[in-house]
């Protein structure tokens, strides 16, 4: 009768000292973009179309932006609609074709202007960017300096 | 005609510089469905090593459209690797939808035409992330 009196109380006693503690661990993920490097693309040469202004022609090459990022963002591009530096055009009124691939997505497709992607995996990429320009008729740009804005807008 | 054609596709020089390291904090916000005013204080950082000008800039639901929005500052210049803080106060006229709050940096004069823009998103009556979806 005592051995079992001992043993309620031992086990009474081991019971109010078998408190559970719960211990988070917190932290924040955000989803964030950094653009690390830009480089600037030129039109090339248009002499073989004196319609068209070109990034993939003779002399040319298309911008190159390189990123970096944490948790899932979407990238979205936005091509020009205009020349942001141009000489007077008359009545050209010119037609913006924006193309863009990336090291970890490959080609991407554009609706009208834009394109974008949600990254998932990943911690880092680079948008290779290509920028076509046409008068939309037989007249030819007029000589000057050219110049046309892309958008990159991570969020 | 020739020699001014390749003139016209001569432009500006290949140009390489680390333009555009830059952030905002924080990404993810939400507002009640109905939301007339929405507002946040949020971070811009510059990750750059030398000065760069940002422009704060508000879209709603796509980033083809932009609403006006009060920015204090609108627009402001960072010193290398630095961070500011700046309000912003959106009238939402009671439209529940994504709303973004972008930092857009400045390009300096003569340099790359490529603009870049990083963003936070605010839903006002969806969700930020999946969008469409109601908040919690």
């Amino acid at each position: 009768m005592k051995k079992s009196l001992l043993a309620v109380a031992l086990s009474f006693g081991a019971v109010s000292a078998a408190h559970a503690f719960s211990v988070d661990t917190t932290g924040r993920v955000e989803n964030a973009c950094v653009f690390t490097e830009v480089s600037a693309g030129d039109f090339g040469s248009n002499a073989i179309d004196p319609t068209a202004l070109s990034t993939s022609h003779v002399g040319g090459s298309g911008p190159v932006v390189s990123f970096t990022f944490t948790g899932q963002p979407t990238l979205a591009i936005t091509g020009p609609t205009s020349f942001s530096t141009a000489p007077e055009l008359g009545e050209i009124v010119p037609v913006f074709t924006t193309l863009a691939s990336t090291t970890a997505k490959g080609s991407l497709t554009f609706s009208g202007n834009s394109a974008s992607t949600v990254y998932t995996t990943g911690s880092g990429d680079t948008v290779n960017l290509g920028l076509q320009v046409s008068t939309g008729s037989e007249t030819n740009f007029p000589a000057g300096d050219y110049a046309a804005a892309t958008t990159l807008t991570c969020s | 005609m020739a020699k001014s054609n390749i003139l016209v596709g001569l432009l500006c020089a290949l140009t390489v510089s680390a333009v555009g390291a830059h952030g905002i904090s924080p990404t993810r916000l939400q507002a009640p469905s109905g939301s007339k005013v929405i507002g946040f204080q949020f971070k811009a950082m510059n990750f750059l090593s030398r000065a760069a000008t940002y422009r704060v800039e508000c879209y709603r639901n796509a980033l083809a459209f932009p609403v006006p929005c009060l920015a204090m500052p609108k627009q402001f210049r960072l010193s290398a690797n630095g961070s500011r803080p700046f309000r912003v106060r959106l009238d939402t006229n009671g439209k529940d939808g994504l709303y973004y709050v972008c930092t857009a940096y400045i390009p300096e004069p003569g340099e790359a035409s490529v603009i870049t823009r990083t963003c936070a998103r605010f839903g006002v009556g969806v969700d930020p992330e999946t969008r469409g979806a109601e908040p919690e």
